[in-house]
């Protein structure tokens, strides 16, 4: 009974890279969708903390013939309309994660996915320096600073993130192209 | 590896290798009781604890993540089942915990798995058992380390069987799951490992749980990412590493039955395996969770005796019936001053690589340092052992 050779591992460069990529598609991947859970956090804080207050000023200055529904369907139309706006902006992120975690996992995913990121990255930019702007004076003194700031380190997070994702797909789409066009070849 | 190599297996290398009958039993009942001695046996049998070659799952359930508790973990396990390879290994950009947890990365042919074989030159039966089960063991785990780390012990999720298809293999994904009490499946690729546990010093991240049993199946042969390996795969070959791991006690016994011939790393003795190597080669690539029987059947046909199955029960009714100042002398007695020396002399190595997992590492002949009574015992030994050369 003679030995059975093993196949030699494939320890190329381009095939290491090709690894280290997959793994930053899953790992960028899943740290997407914390940030999509942040955004839903930040938005409920604000329906807990500032929806009944603002709720309370608006039945104040309405007057008798104005006020036509009762304060409890105000609350759930606010809930609604807060609901509408979680999904709406976590949606794009949500679909952009689960894409790069299918696709470091070895499903072939669309373009869709990289436009809607690069999207979230030029939405993510501009908050940046919305927030920059906002953290110079005189504007300064009216904020909430501490939030600012980690609203503010958040959003870069979520734009780096964003460029990382972005660049090991191009790397695996890549070593895809590359080991397609060597088979083509061989065929 | 299992009791399957470690006690049949040994027997056979050690009858090749020249030694007797009731010599070879000795011998292999010492390499398999390393598997066997936890704090648990030792407590109940009111041996030295110190001692111990292994922890109990339970054992290691209730120990801690503290520094001492993991520190009692590594002198345990990189002693007797995970061999560092080299303890001065250098590696670029990392920090000085990370560097000593690489360094404690197991392989084959390293200057302490010779050091280990000497260390029972010499002395009884059962120190060459011990020595045996290291040396198979730095095959069989080699590329996982004898210490709770993540970020070395893991595995990444591509891992794949080689199944044996014709000429060739077919390359079939490993499905793990964390249910201890489901059997492994190799026909289903269904195996069990450890649960991932993001915390770096979880004992679930001990050694190979990553890989599950695996490493200890000699048909197996697989590719895997190894957390330490920058994204680099290894493929392990298990019937080629547990050829190499028995030619090479073969060659070790040899050595230690022998005045003047020292242990080198990397020799074989394929010559006097050869005769046996096709039936070596059909236990080995038997697909089958444990081999006990197939290496039994050979191990009598060698020796045309019946190797009676392993049990640990006569090792501790020995003890127990024996006096104490009779106690050094049992088998259990000569296994642990085996197993106190070398342990010694894997945590002073470790500790003078600049590491602390493994602990603080005391020469007890130039500091006169009374610490732990029991390795007094080895101070005596070596004296005797000074006296009589």
């Amino acid at each position: 009974m003679t030995a059975i050779q093993v196949p030699a591992p494939d320890n190329s460069e381009g095939m290491t890279r090709f690894r280290k990529s997959r793994d930053t598609l899953i790992n960028v991947g899943r740290g997407n969708l914390l940030l999509c859970a942040w955004s839903a956090v930040k938005y409920l804080g604000r329906v807990i903390m500032v929806a009944p207050r603002e709720l309370e000023n608006i039945l104040e200055s309405a007057t008798s013939q104005e006020v036509v529904v009762t304060k409890g369907q105000l609350i759930l139309l606010m809930i609604i309309m807060l609901a509408i706006v979680v999904i709406v902006t976590s949606l794009p992120r949500a679909i952009v994660s689960l894409s790069a975690i299918a696709e470091g996992r070895g499903k072939r995913r669309g373009i869709l996915y990289l436009i809607l990121s690069a999207g979230l990255i030029f939405y993510g930019i501009m908050e940046i320096l919305t927030l920059i702007i906002q953290l110079l004076p005189p504007q300064k003194e009216d904020l909430v600073l501490d939030v600012t700031i980690a609203t503010l380190i958040i959003d870069v997070t979520s734009v780096v993130l964003l460029v990382e994702m972005l660049r090991a797909v191009f790397q695996v789409r890549k070593y895809h192209r590359s080991e397609n066009s060597r088979e083509a070849q061989k065929g | 590896m299992q009791v399957d190599f470690h006690y049949y297996a040994t027997y056979c290398a050690a009858f090749i290798a020249g030694w007797s009958h009731e010599e070879s039993l000795s011998i292999a009942d010492s390499a398999q009781f390393v598997d066997c001695c936890s704090r648990t046996l030792l407590d109940k049998v009111g041996a030295p604890t110190a001692a111990a070659t292994t922890q109990l799952q339970l054992e290691l359930m209730e120990s801690g993540a503290d520094p001492l508790s993991l520190q009692n973990i590594t002198r345990i396990w990189a002693s007797f089942h995970f061999l560092p390879a080299n303890l001065f290994a250098e590696r670029k950009k990392c920090s000085k915990q990370y560097l000593n947890k690489y360094r404690l990365i197991c392989n084959v042919n390293s200057t302490l798995l010779a050091d280990t074989v000497e260390l029972a030159r010499g002395r009884s039966l059962e120190a060459v058992g011990v020595a045996m089960h290291i040396l198979a063991d730095t095959w069989a785990h080699r590329y996982f380390a004898g210490t709770p780390s993540l970020v070395i012990n893991n595995t990444g999720l591509d891992f794949y069987e080689l199944v044996p298809d014709g000429e060739g293999f077919r390359e079939r994904p490993v499905h793990f799951n964390n249910n201890p009490a489901s059997p492994d499946d190799p026909e289903k690729g269904l195996y069990t490992n450890s649960l991932y546990q993001w915390d770096e010093n979880s004992v679930m991240n001990l050694g190979h749980g990553r890989a599950g049993h695996l490493p200890d199946y000699s048909y197996a042969r697989y590719r895997y990412l190894p957390a330490w390996g920058e994204y680099r795969e290894i493929v392990k070959d298990n019937p080629s590493d547990y050829m190499y791991a028995f030619r090479q006690m073969v060659y070790a016994l040899k050595c230690l039955r022998k005045k003047g011939i020292f242990f080198e790393t990397d020799v074989y003795d394929t010559e006097a395996v050869r005769p046996y190597e096709d039936r070596i080669r059909e236990i080995l690539e038997k697909r089958q969770l444990i081999a006990s029987q197939d290496w039994k059947a050979f191990g009598e046909s060698l020796s045309g005796q019946p190797i009676p199955d392993f049990t640990t029960e006569t090792w501790t009714r020995e003890y127990s019936e024996a006096s104490k100042e009779n106690r050094d002398d049992t088998r259990l007695g000569r296994f642990i001053l085996a197993a106190l020396a070398q342990k010694s002399m894997v945590t002073n190595r470790i500790f003078k690589s600049g590491s602390l997992l493994a602990g603080i590492s005391v020469n007890i002949e130039e500091k006169g340092f009374k610490g732990v009574q029991v390795y007094r015992k080895l101070l005596k030994l070596k004296q005797e052992e000074d006296v009589h050369d």
